[in-house]
């Protein structure tokens, strides 16, 4: 090793970096060699001066300038933020945006939904039906009143046992499900377990109607009122024609609406009334009975297929594997429904569709879907 | 930081600017310090590199003009503002001393910046090699050799320029 190689070595030498054999040489060499001896001491004295070089003073005003800067860069972002959110001509809009996003959201989501929640059975918002029967006679409106008054006492009833319940007086029979050709043969296309139900529900709604009828006048007349008020906020009203024109519910012509107004009116009231009644009484109706394989997505695909034709008051019922859907459909929808009936499924006796009197506004069908192995086991 | 930056660039007023940008760079940044090092550590690091480009936009505005003709030119006066003298010290032992940092700090800025970098924190700031390898992230290794080499080529600058150094 030579002299310019040991001097390259000399700072690890002097570091302590060296092993203990290649100090010991260093050591030897350095005894003997001048060179390298003056060249380790201008080393050593060239550290001691750098490590001897005084500290350098800040200004006095170093400190406050960095801190002004800091502050001024923590204001310019608070000042973003409160741009951003403070300025109410921002925030309102930017809030309302969020607002309604999130309501169409949450709509949105809610439609996706409907049918499966209809399909477990989760209480969905009523929309309320009811009906006027057709074999009832058209009583005098405070006569009616009792038998008005069950469907409506029954609003705290849930759905399920409302809708699909058949009502005493509804057929002779008892039975709801009384299709128009199965009728005129004299059949009984009722499910065993549906008749069932709706035996145990009518018995269950009896003695209600029963109590209902002997309720004290003053509260007989109460109770519309607040109906009325109920069902003004979900079905826009009816004008009744008459002398005064008024406006009054489309199936519960109240005896405080009847009653409570001066003597002309009443009669013209009663009269409207009356003719309301038959006019639902004339409402054609349908009952069908569909085997499937799959109720459960017969269910859905007919759900679907209703809401596209506008069918309204819609109720599904379940009964065992069984649905019920009862809704009303326009006459011209009638044959498209029942395709798509047989599309779906088996439609028991109903290959052609009945003709409506152009005056039905509405046709009521009662469709029963029924799994197919039951129906042929 | 500023004794750090100043033996950095050799300019006190760009010191001065470089500390500032690097406490200003700190806060911004506060998010990204993780405490596997220590605070001053991570300190250490942004000045050095905020140094580092400031001698790199220096170099580019003054185009041919070398850094250690610079330094050399502004070092004289700019430590003998700033370093702390001693009360007691004659004013010929002042001018002296003056005179002698002046000379090391051209030494100094005249290393590569690389070597600079080791030397000033190692053996100005006395920081130990793991710190300086987390300030400058090289290895060990890496620092040494630097150093070493650093301390040679300091040594032959100073013998040049001062003449006898025993």
């Amino acid at each position: 090793m030579t002299c310019e190689d040991r001097v390259k070595k000399l700072p690890a030498y002097l570091e302590g970096e060296l092993s203990p054999q290649e100090s010991e040489e260093f050591k030897a060499h350095l005894a003997s060699c001048e060179t390298c001896r003056e060249t380790l001491e201008a080393l050593k004295a060239a550290d001691r001066l750098v490590r001897n070089l005084g500290e350098v003073d800040p200004p006095p005003w170093l400190k406050q300038q960095i801190m002004t800067r800091v502050r001024e860069a923590h204001a310019e972002r608070e000042r973003f933020w409160r741009k951003f959110f403070f300025p109410l001509h921002i925030k309102i809009p930017v809030q309302a945006f969020v607002v309604i996003i999130v309501s169409v959201l949450a709509f949105y989501i809610y439609r996706q939904d409907e049918p499966r929640l209809r399909m477990r059975g989760i209480p969905l918002p009523p929309t309320q039906v009811f009906e006027v029967q057709k074999e009832q006679a058209i009583p005098s409106p405070r006569s009616s009143r009792s038998k008005m008054i069950t469907p409506s006492r029954d609003m705290t009833v849930p759905r399920e046992a409302l809708m699909p319940a058949p009502q005493p007086g509804r057929s002779e029979d008892g039975d709801a499900y009384t299709s128009l050709a199965p009728a005129e043969k004299g059949e009984d296309v009722m499910p065993t377990e549906l008749k069932r139900d709706a035996r145990e529900t009518s018995a269950a709604e009896e003695p209600a109607s029963a109590e209902k009828s002997q309720v004290p006048q003053n509260e007989a007349i109460a109770w519309p009122i607040t109906m009325k008020e109920k069902r003004a906020a979900s079905r826009p009203p009816q004008t009744i024609s008459g002398a005064s024109s008024r406006i009054c519910e489309q199936d519960v012509c109240t005896a405080g609406e009847l009653e409570g107004r001066d003597g002309a009116g009443d009669s013209v009231a009663k009269g409207a009334a009356m003719k309301e009644m038959a006019v639902k009484d004339a409402q054609p109706s349908l009952a069908l009975l569909l085997t499937v394989k799959d109720v459960a997505s017969a269910g859905v695909e007919l759900d679907k297929y209703l809401a596209t034709v506008n069918a309204r008051h819609t109720e599904i019922t379940f009964h065992g594997e069984q649905q019920a859907f009862a809704t009303e459909v326009r006459p011209h929808f009638v044959a498209s429904v029942l395709k798509k009936l047989n599309q779906i499924g088996l439609l028991a006796d109903h290959p052609v569709p009945p003709e409506f009197e152009m005056e039905a506004q509405w046709v009521k069908m009662k469709i029963t879907i029924m799994p197919a192995v039951n129906q042929n086991p | 930081m500023l004794n750090v930056a100043y033996r950095m660039t050799g300019d006190y007023d760009e010191a001065c600017d470089c500390v500032q940008e690097a406490f200003f760079s700190a806060y911004r940044g506060i998010g990204k310090f993780r405490r596997e090092a220590r605070f001053s550590t991570w300190l250490y690091g942004i000045v050095v590199n905020q140094a580092k480009n400031r001698l790199r936009q220096v170099k580019s505005r003054r185009g041919h003009e070398s850094l250690t003709d610079m330094h050399s030119r502004h070092g004289e006066a700019l430590c003998g503002d700033c370093s702390a003298a001693p009360l007691t010290e004659s004013l010929a032992d002042q001018w002296e001393r003056k005179e002698l940092e002046a000379k090391v700090q051209t030494c100094i800025i005249g290393l590569e910046h690389d070597f600079r970098e080791v030397l000033v924190l190692k053996d100005i700031q006395d920081l130990s090699y793991e710190e300086i390898r987390d300030v400058l992230h090289i290895p060990v290794g890496t620092v040494k050799s630097r150093l070493f080499r650093a301390r040679l080529t300091l040594k032959n600058c100073l013998a040049k320029v001062w003449g006898d150094l025993k």
